[in-house]
């Protein structure tokens, strides 16, 4: 049931932090989308949120405010691109500035936006990694994102002369 | 499966503040997100084996990498818009990440990698694994050893190895049929960088060896050879794709990284624009683009040019003052060049023979030297400045003459110098005709004043480092006379030949000038070197330099020489008068061009003037003048070697 452009819808985040916000910015999440197309009569109860928090909702909030009324991709152009299109990492200017944030939130604002089903915002949180990664030299990566070299000696010249499957040894 | 969250998350969910939705709610809840349709749901950390019971690692401090913790189809969809070479990067950084990109569920992310480049590299074979295939086509790791210094590439055989692995694996054929045959069924070898050895690997080569012992019109081995060549055939034009790709690849790279350095000069410029640097960059030009913190491939991020930034300054700031003491020193080599085209002018003005000193000399000269010197730089001094000094340069150039006059007297033995205070003329040794000179430069003798004008004392021979810390040497074209005072020493050897030669002649050689044996003008014959078939006359001054011909005979003395008696002196110089190139040489006074004698007067009549000739004898001249040495007709007198002139 389509609703008015103005209709205002409440969401309630784990930490308990409510927004009132626009229902065309909401719809940016096809996860809610979905969820206020299955409620036919309008509620007051805000809608709960249990795996974002409120500082990541904000966030979230202010991408989809900006990107309101943005056509959305539907699934099966997406599906169909998938497997043949090459996958660029150019992210907009506002987009580049707006996912300039420290990795802990980065990580939190992908995983919001897997959760709330934002195909485009985990794109740009994806392809925020990705640039990250480009062109680094496996030590480098290792230092960006704070990861433990647990290999040992033998396992590491091991892994580089080997270069096969796992499921092939 | 467990609701994964971030470590923040899990980490207030834990926490007692930590008030979950009531039930009510969270069955009106939607469930999470379904993943997507990626082979397995379970996250990358729980694919390590170890994962569950391996304590989380701590890394100064933080908790476990975020990344190692994402649900798989996040992070696959995170390595999807990675390169080749980046997914390698990343499988080497941990277990956890190894694990998850070497299953064969993480093929396709493998595959989307290879369509993420360009260009787009040949497709992988299918007995090939793309991870291997990423080494060989990007990586730098031997598939042998796992060292880095993988440089060996077989494109045929899709092969990365390192040399040791290369010598220890692959051998190269020895025998001309097994080059043969190994070429012909061996779809390719590998060639070390910087040599030129093919090596084939050691199977291969046993099978070749093996084939050899085969009769080649079996047609056993004649169908397998067939099907042997067809295989090599597709391997070869594989790797003739292989090549051209890495051709393209390798082209591709260095325009890219010449586009990296492009933006890099670009930022590191506007950066050092907006700090007052733009005009000097302009200046210094060619050393700033080729300086290594601006010609590096590598973006410029703000933590680099905050690292960079005080030593760019450092050497802009260097750059500038060496390009303002270049500017300040071609200034004053223009004001020497001004200096030196007035002194010239002042030098036609004055009679021919008058010697001045050179322009490095006037510009060591106060106060000549202030004006050029001590002039700011950004004021021009026009030629006419220097009238200014005019009257001085004269005087300037009697004390520089009296003052080398005097070092040049100190050069002399003993038993030439003149008594102090006896009221001898300081400088009347000089003039003898035994006085001579020999610069460090040039073996030839010189006389005096000669010496005052002798072209090396006053050759510029400062080395490099000596111009860069010594502006007055590096402005001026030439020295100042004698620079150092170590370029001149008296010339004892000529000295001793000359008192033989001139003691010879009958006259004391320590009172007689050069001028005075010139009006004798008799002529002398070498007794050492004469022969019944030729004998030799010549002038005082070519007798002095035959002498130094004979350096070998302890004793040069005046027993050596002979005199030439009237009849047969007239006889030589008639032989003389025959050439009239051969006569010594003088200058012209109107436009002090040097020439023979004998020619002078054919010159005098070019400048059409009304007057007699008028030439001089320049101070500059070598001692070895013409006429030089004659052979007496042989005929002209007995030769006789018992006769020598004792005086």
């Amino acid at each position: 049931m389509a609703a008015p452009a103005t209709q205002q819808i409440k969401i309630r985040c784990n930490d308990e932090k409510e927004f009132t916000v626009d229902r065309d910015v909401l719809e940016r999440s096809v996860l809610i989308k979905n969820m206020l197309e299955d409620v036919t009569e309008q509620q007051d109860a805000p809608i709960p949120l249990p795996n974002v928090s409120g500082p990541v909702m904000a966030k979230v909030l202010e991408y989809c405010t900006h990107h309101r009324g943005e056509p959305l991709p539907s699934a099966d152009t997406e599906q169909s691109q998938d497997e043949t299109r090459k996958r660029t990492t150019d992210i907009s200017e506002w987009d580049q500035k707006f996912i300039t944030v420290d990795q802990e939130m980065l990580f939190e604002i992908i995983l919001a936006a897997n959760y709330l089903d934002i195909k485009s915002l985990l794109d740009v949180g994806c392809k925020t990694v990705a640039n990250m990664i480009k062109g680094k030299t496996p030590e480098e990566i290792r230092k960006l994102f704070n990861i433990v070299n647990d290999f040992t000696p033998e396992e590491e010249a091991q892994i580089k002369k080997e270069n096969e499957w796992a499921e092939d040894r | 499966m467990p609701l994964r969250t971030s470590p923040r998350l899990a980490e207030k969910r834990d926490s007692p503040s930590w008030s979950p939705a009531p039930d009510s709610t969270q069955q009106q809840q939607p469930g999470r997100k379904r993943r997507r349709s990626t082979p397995d749901t379970v996250s990358a950390a729980s694919i390590s084996s170890c994962d569950e019971s391996r304590p989380k690692k701590k890394h100064c401090g933080i908790q476990t990498s975020w990344i190692t913790q994402v649900p798989l189809d996040i992070l696959f969809e995170i390595f999807q818009r990675l390169e080749p070479l980046d997914l390698l990067h990343v499988s080497y950084t941990c277990k956890v990440l190894h694990s998850t990109l070497v299953t064969r569920a993480a093929a396709f992310v493998w595959r989307m990698a290879y369509r993420n480049v360009f260009p787009t590299p040949p497709v992988c074979p299918d007995d090939v694994n793309l991870m291997h295939y990423a080494n060989f086509l990007y990586g730098h790791h031997c598939q042998f050893c796992g060292s880095k210094r993988g440089s060996a590439v077989s494109n045929d055989l899709i092969i990365r190895a390192c040399a040791p692995c290369v010598r220890e694996r692959f051998e190269a054929p020895i025998t001309k049929d097994e080059v043969n045959l190994a070429t012909n069924v061996i779809p390719g070898g590998i060639v070390l960088p910087k040599g030129n050895i093919t090596r084939y690997c050691k199977e291969d080569m046993r099978f070749v060896r093996e084939a050899m012992k085969v009769n080649i019109s079996n047609p056993e081995f004649k169908s397998w050879y067939d099907a042997r060549m067809t295989y090599v055939s597709n391997r070869r034009q594989y790797g003739r794709y292989v090549r051209r790709w890495r051709q393209d690849e390798a082209s591709r790279k260095a325009m890219s990284l010449a586009e990296i350095r492009k933006r890099r000069v670009d930022a590191i410029t506007s950066r050092l624009r907006e700090i007052g640097y733009g005009s000097h960059i302009g200046l210094v030009g060619w050393a700033y683009h080729q300086h290594p913190y601006v010609v590096q491939a590598k973006e410029l991020t703000d933590s680099a040019w905050n690292k960079i930034k005080p030593r760019l300054v450092e050497f802009l700031d260097a750059e500038k003052s060496v390009r303002l003491e270049r500017h300040r020193r071609s200034i004053l080599s223009s004001r020497i060049t001004s200096l030196d085209a007035y002194l010239r002018d002042i030098r036609w003005s004055l009679p021919p023979n008058i010697i001045l000193p050179d322009v490095a000399d006037y510009a060591s000269m106060e106060p000549v030297k202030s004006l050029i010197f001590d002039t700011p730089v950004d004021i021009f001094l026009p030629i006419q400045t220097f009238d200014q000094l005019r009257s001085e340069l004269l005087p300037l150039g009697l004390r520089w003459r009296e003052k080398n006059d005097e070092l040049l007297t100190k050069l002399l033995p003993k038993n030439l110098r003149p008594a102090r205070g006896r009221g001898t003329p300081w400088k009347a040794p000089l003039d003898l005709a035994v006085t001579f000179f020999r610069c460090a430069w040039c073996d030839e003798p010189i006389t005096y004043p000669r010496a005052l004008v002798h072209a090396c004392l006053t050759r510029r021979r400062a080395t490099p480092s000596m111009l860069k810390e010594n502006e007055f040497l590096d402005a001026n074209f030439s020295e100042p006379w004698n620079y150092g005072g170590k370029q001149l020493a008296f010339d004892h050897q000529t000295h001793n030949i000359a008192v033989g030669v001139i003691t010879a002649l009958g006259e004391d050689p320590m009172q007689v000038k050069p001028e005075q044996l010139d009006v004798l003008d008799r002529r002398l014959e070498c007794t050492l070197c004469a022969t019944s078939a030729r004998r030799l006359a010549m002038r005082w001054k070519i007798a002095i330099l035959h002498g130094l011909q004979h350096s070998k005979v302890e004793d040069t003395g005046h027993r050596y020489w002979r005199v030439l008696d009237k009849r047969e002196a007239a006889q030589v110089k008639a032989i003389e008068a025959r050439d009239p190139r051969h006569t010594p040489d003088v200058a012209c006074t109107i436009c002090r061009t040097r020439m023979p004698q004998g020619l002078f007067s054919q010159h005098w009549r070019m400048h059409t003037v009304d007057a007699e000739p008028q030439s001089y004898i320049p101070h500059d001249l070598p001692v070895k003048q013409p006429p030089y040495e004659v052979e007496i007709p042989i005929n002209s007198s007995r030769y006789d070697t018992t006769h020598t002139i004792n005086t």
